[in-house]
């Protein structure tokens, strides 16, 4: 009979978790380093924050303008970017990450407003029309851009996790990468997962309880921490137009079949700001909102 | 129905490498590495049941076939491809049909064995735009009674939705027949035939699951288009062909594996009608080995001018015993066996063939096997 193994780590500046069955915990574990290896290799590749990452050889490139021909694997994840880019009407944007800047985001949720000097030259850095996707080459046709991959990464690794665990004859697992869930199928016994959205209010009794039997769940926004700005509440995204921080739309959990897939509704609902509910509806997948006004719309049982 | 938006990012994600086992090809980026690619196939006919066997040998065609590809990308936006494959034939064929005294028809088949070689060579170029490519090939075919050159074109165009995409093509070729000991069996000793043809095809993503692709081609020979190595063959000097064929991809998540299922329908002005159903399995096991078994059905009507015993005293009437062109069944079923190992693949596979009917005794039943390897760098 199986048993559940439950193997935590840490990886993407986040707290990971698998939850196999597996006949044995030797290769449960050695399951989990396949995954945990990938996912390494994605965050290597892929931060930010890491010089020596691909995106970072990237960004050197955005820096002073020019052209960086890239892998296979990067120009699927900037086909990615390009199709949420174009399904938002532009509002998800992979360089739009440098308005950070012009944002001093206090711990306690506080902002003030930023210097509009600043504020205007880092928006003439920021929009993927400033780009030019030709697969496999991008152009950066202004200097001083960034690109940011970290709504789409994280999401993608779980998706890669569980295809990886299927490969490897599991088929009762569920990966988490900091919130991004996917599973792999049902619980060993056949019942769904259930996995606890946290409520911020009262970190021991969960917000609402999610059964999850397939597909995967991922989360945008904070159900707890929200920007204030004058008795304002914002989330923490910025519009890539006018670099103001986003209203409408706090929070958002989406459940659907790729977590990749369901990461970026989450995201473009929050972007769409007050048109985030109706965004969500249209899908038709299963969703939890967390709106301006501090109410919950839920949906995640249809 | 699934909104536009979860339908754009879902296939886009479908993509990403790893995401799903369920791979779907995209239209616009050439391939990532050379590949060069080696078969060797033996195709091996069942020898002819010596019940019907009037005269000459009973083995029939034993074919070796040799392959070499190799494919590289050219830059970012195109590539090429050379492929060369080199046959051997012997064995003999059906040379004509009788009624025997017993009221059963029997098979005359060509005396000695033939001994025939065959090389090919198709040189081929693909250039890849935003949301399709278009590709240009140029083949070459020899042998000692036979030349062939043949040109195509090609093209493939992803819709915006980035879940439809439409291809279409030409080809054109253009042959030439010299068969051999023309003045001894009184054959015609020079000949030529040219065969055009179109298809355009629809490829529609229903979900992350399925895949379905419908298209229809149609084609035309002209020309010298009877077989000079049987007695009395005489064929209408134009063929116009069309055919319709749906695919449907199936990926079963759980179980790992693919189920493809097609359909083809083909009607001829010679009066032949058929029907292929094919189903394959794909199923991979930890992402090196993949087992593809297979299962086709295939079923025709005759052409109206086939004929069961050959009449030797037509001079000028369509007629001809070619088994090819008899009513008659065919069930094959194979394996595809294939290993990845690092840079290289390995492929095996097999195939049984048997065809039956009342109206040919010359039907054959044969035997495919073949081994390759891949090497990507």
């Amino acid at each position: 009979m199986s048993q559940l193994i439950t193997i935590d780590f840490q990886a993407m500046g986040t707290r990971c978790a698998l939850n196999l069955y597996a006949e044995d915990e030797t290769a449960a574990r050695r399951s989990a380093e396949l995954i945990m290896a990938d996912v390494t290799r994605l965050e290597a590749k892929y931060s930010r924050y890491l010089a020596d990452s691909f995106l970072s050889k990237i960004n050197l490139i955005a820096e002073q303008g020019g052209s960086i021909t890239v892998d296979a694997e990067t120009a699927t994840l900037l086909d990615y970017a390009q199709t949420c880019t174009i399904e938002s009407d532009g509002l998800f944007d992979i360089s739009s990450g440098l308005l950070r800047r012009a944002w001093n985001f206090q711990a306690d949720g506080q902002a003030e407003l930023p210097d509009p000097f600043l504020l205007n030259t880092l928006l003439e850095r920021v929009g993927w029309q400033h780009l030019s996707w030709q697969s496999p080459c991008l152009t950066f046709r202004r200097a001083g851009m960034e690109l940011d991959l970290g709504g789409i990464v994280k999401e993608y690794a779980a998706d890669r996790a569980v295809t990886l665990l299927r490969e490897l004859g599991i088929h009762h697992g569920l990966v988490n990468l900091g919130g991004d869930i996917a599973v792999t199928g049902p619980r060993a016994d056949g019942q769904p997962w259930r996995v606890a959205i946290e409520n911020p209010e009262s970190p021991a009794e969960p917000l609402r309880i999610v059964e999850l039997s397939n597909g995967a769940m991922a989360s945008s926004g904070s159900y707890a921490r929200c920007i204030d700005i004058d008795g304002v509440r914002y989330s923490h995204l910025l519009h890539p137009a006018t670099g103001d921080p986003l209203t409408g739309t706090l929070a958002a959990t989406v459940i659907a079949e790729q977590c990749v897939v369901a990461g970026s509704l989450a995201t473009i609902a929050l972007l769409k700001g007050d048109d985030g509910e109706a965004f969500l509806s249209s899908t038709q997948l299963p969703f939890l909102l967390l709106n301006a006004n501090g109410r919950f719309i839920d949906h995640l049982t249809t | 129905m699934q909104s536009k938006t979860l339908m754009a990012l879902t296939t886009s994600a479908l993509a990403l490498p790893g995401v799903t086992a369920l791979t779907i090809a995209k239209a616009d980026t050439p391939p990532a590495n050379r590949v060069l690619s080696y078969r060797a196939s033996s195709y091996q006919e069942d020898g002819l049941d010596n019940d019907f066997l009037l005269i000459g040998s009973a083995d029939r065609y034993d074919i070796k076939i040799h392959q070499l590809r190799f494919a590289a990308p050219v830059g970012d936006r195109s590539s090429f491809s050379l492929e060369s494959s080199y046959e051997s034939m012997s064995g003999s064929s059906p040379w004509y049909t009788v009624a025997s005294v017993n009221g059963d028809t029997q098979v005359a088949m060509s005396g000695a064995s033939i001994y025939e070689k065959r090389r090919d060579v198709t040189a081929a170029a693909r250039r890849y735009f935003d949301n399709g490519n278009l590709g240009l090939s140029f083949t070459v075919s020899n042998e000692n009674d036979y030349r062939s050159n043949s040109t195509a074109i090609d093209g493939s165009y992803t819709l915006a939705n980035n879940a439809t995409t439409i291809s279409a093509g030409l080809a054109y070729s253009d042959d030439e027949i010299n068969p051999t000991d023309a003045d001894r069996f009184n054959r015609i000793r020079s000949a030529d035939k040219t065969n055009a043809s179109a298809f355009i095809s629809l490829t529609q993503i229903l979900n992350q699951f399925s895949i379905v692709q419908s298209g229809i081609s149609t084609a035309r020979s002209a020309g010298y288009l009877s077989d000079p190595y049987k007695l009395a063959d005489r064929r209408p000097a134009e063929r116009n062909q069309f055919t319709w064929m749906t695919s449907w991809r199936r990926y079963f998540r759980d179980q790992q594996a693919a189920l493809h299922a097609d359909y083809r329908f083909y009607d001829d002005d010679y009066g032949i009608r058929s029907h292929t159903i094919e189903f394959s399995w794909h199923k991979t096991f930890k992402r090196q080995i993949s087992l593809v078994p297979n299962i086709r059905y295939y079923r025709q009507t005759s052409a109206d001018f086939f004929t069961s015993t050959t009449d030797f005293a037509q001079q000028f009437e369509l007629n001809s015993s070619d088994y090819r062109l008899s009513q008659y069944d065919a069930l094959s079923a194979g394996l595809r066996i294939n290993v990845e190992v690092g840079d290289y693949t390995f492929i095996v596979s097999g195939e049984r063939y048997a065809a039956s009917g009342s109206q040919s005794p010359a039907l054959i039943d044969f035997t495919r096997v073949s081994a390759g390897i891949d090497y990507r760098f």
